[in-house]
């Protein structure tokens, strides 16, 4: 019987590419999402603002 | 029928009087074409072997690079004085305007493969070639504007405008010349025209394909 | 829209987790080690199962965007841009690991093989959407454009599969193949197709949060126009 060549190296290398390559991802949409939630927090808040300042007027 | 045939006449003699700008066009396309089939020579001069197998990709990768310059061009004299909106405006159909273009587009590719391919096999010492080339030339010149006056139609919206066009167009247009690569390189080495006729088919295929899309899909990236 | 992440989402972002983590375990304890490859093997089921869905999401992507043209509903542009993008994600991953495989395997980083530069140049296409989708500021028009590109973009791929093929292949044929590259017993046989279809959940998952995060950028959009009339 041949040996079984020893390649775990470059299973973990494969291993950490997969893991870290999708966490970046998910990382990037939470990123996004929560950049967005705030800037739409404001706009609303601005708004709602410019409302009350025509209502005043 | 007959009047969208006339309409397409119409349009090209269009593109090819506002020509004094076409020919400067043209000209430009051909000086850039010579300066890389020059710029070449410094790759190649030493590998006589090297020149002769990739003559037929070298020779259309001049092609593709010096034919995009024309693609901007040709959608970009409608965007000038938004000569586009005008012909919008027009009672022309879609397609026709479509075609026009894509048939100018042909011309100045096929042109330049007619000036450049010879020029290629003068300046390598490449061995002289059959006339099967003007035919694979053809069919894939038209494929290439086919694709790249749809692909420029698109292009030519954006904030980036002309730099798109390389990174969008290449990718796409890859089946295309691959197989004429291939083909053409076939003809070089002087194979017999009947066995590669698989290879023709295939190109044909791509033209028609290419030209389907770009008539479907050129209404709705034009419309407003 | 709600902000809060809905329940049905919560239960499946926990459900596709624990199924990674069993199918972790399923590749690294329960299937046998490869005798030729030795442990490197083991990438393969990631491998495929990335590449796989990097594959399919393309094809959901021209699905939606046809569907987009017809009907010019909002949510099947959400849906192509969002398959673009964890298309390319998936994509990528498995080409770095199909190249991490290859190189104890066929001793080369890369090899001009049809399947690989297939996959590369379908990379470049839908990364070349999201350039284009970056550079048109009109929404409407942004949506018929990228949409009619990632449509020819599609009918792309498979033509540059058949156009660089014919040059011998040294990619293992997984399925249909007359000669098994390397010998898939039944458990990895097993494993591959578990893997395969708890990605795809996984996918599922993600593709949902990605097509929320295009609603609310879709939100904002209209915010800020409203806002600009109020300022006029």
């Amino acid at each position: 019987m041949t040996e079984i060549p020893n390649t775990l190296n470059y299973m973990i290398a494969g291993f950490l590419v997969v893991v870290v390559g999708t966490l970046i991802y998910i990382g990037s949409l939470i990123a996004r999402w929560k950049k967005y939630s705030k800037l739409k927090v404001e706009l609303e808040n601005l708004l709602d603002h410019s409302k009350q300042q025509q209502k005043g007027n | 029928m007959k009047s969208t045939f006339q309409t397409i006449r119409a349009l090209i003699r269009k593109d090819m009087q506002i020509e004094s700008h076409t020919r400067e066009i043209f000209t430009v396309m051909l000086v850039f074409a010579l300066s890389i089939l020059f710029i070449l020579n410094f790759a190649l001069e030493q590998n006589v072997k090297v020149r002769t197998g990739s003559a037929a990709g070298l020779i259309w990768i001049i092609l593709i690079l010096a034919g995009q310059l024309g693609l901007n061009q040709i959608m970009g004299i409608e965007k000038q004085g938004n000569m586009i909106e005008a012909l919008l405006a027009s009672p022309v159909p879609r397609s026709a305007i479509y075609l026009s273009k894509t048939i100018s587009a042909f011309v100045f590719m096929f042109l330049m493969a007619l000036i450049i391919h010879p020029l290629y096999c003068i300046f390598y010492n490449v061995p002289m070639i059959s006339p099967d080339f003007i035919l694979v030339s053809a069919l894939g010149c038209w494929g290439y504007a086919a694709l790249g006056v749809l692909i420029s139609a698109m292009t030519i919206q954006t904030r980036t405008r002309d730099i798109l066009l390389p990174v969008l167009f290449y990718p796409l247009i890859i089946p295309l010349v691959v197989t004429t690569v291939k083909l053409t390189g076939s003809i070089l080495s002087g194979e017999n025209f009947s066995s590669l006729l698989s290879s023709l088919y295939q190109i044909l295929a791509f033209d028609i394909i290419f030209t389907a899309s770009g008539i479907l899909g050129f209404e709705l990236i034009v419309e407003d | 829209m709600n902000m809060q992440i809905p329940k049905k989402l919560k239960i499946l972002d926990w459900f596709s987790f624990f199924l990674i983590l069993f199918t972790c375990w399923l590749i690294f304890y329960k299937t046998p080690v490869e005798m030729n490859m030795g442990l490197v093997q083991k990438i393969f089921y990631f491998h495929v199962a990335y590449a796989w869905i990097g594959m399919v999401s393309f094809l959901v992507a021209a699905i939606s965007a046809i569907i987009f043209l017809r009907k010019g509903l909002f949510i099947y542009d959400a849906v192509t841009e969002s398959a673009v993008e964890i298309g390319l994600v998936f994509t990528l991953i498995a080409i770095i690991t199909g190249s991490i495989w290859a190189r104890p395997i066929w001793n080369t980083w890369w090899t001009w093989d049809p399947r690989l530069t297939t996959t590369s140049i379908m990379a470049l296409i839908y990364a070349g959407y999201l350039f284009l989708r970056g550079s048109l500021d009109n929404p409407e028009k942004r949506r018929k454009i990228t949409s009619i590109y990632s449509i020819i973009g599609c009918l792309s791929v498979p033509l540059t599969f058949f156009s660089i093929r014919g040059v011998r292949s040294i990619h293992p044929v997984v399925f249909g193949g007359d000669t098994p590259d390397f010998n898939m017993d039944s458990q990895m046989l097993r494993t591959m197709l578990i893997a395969i279809a708890v990605f795809s959940i996984f996918y599922i998952a993600v593709m949902w949060h990605r097509i929320r995060l295009a609603e609310l950028k879709e939100e904002i959009e209209q915010l800020k126009l409203t806002s600009e009339e109020d300022h006029d």
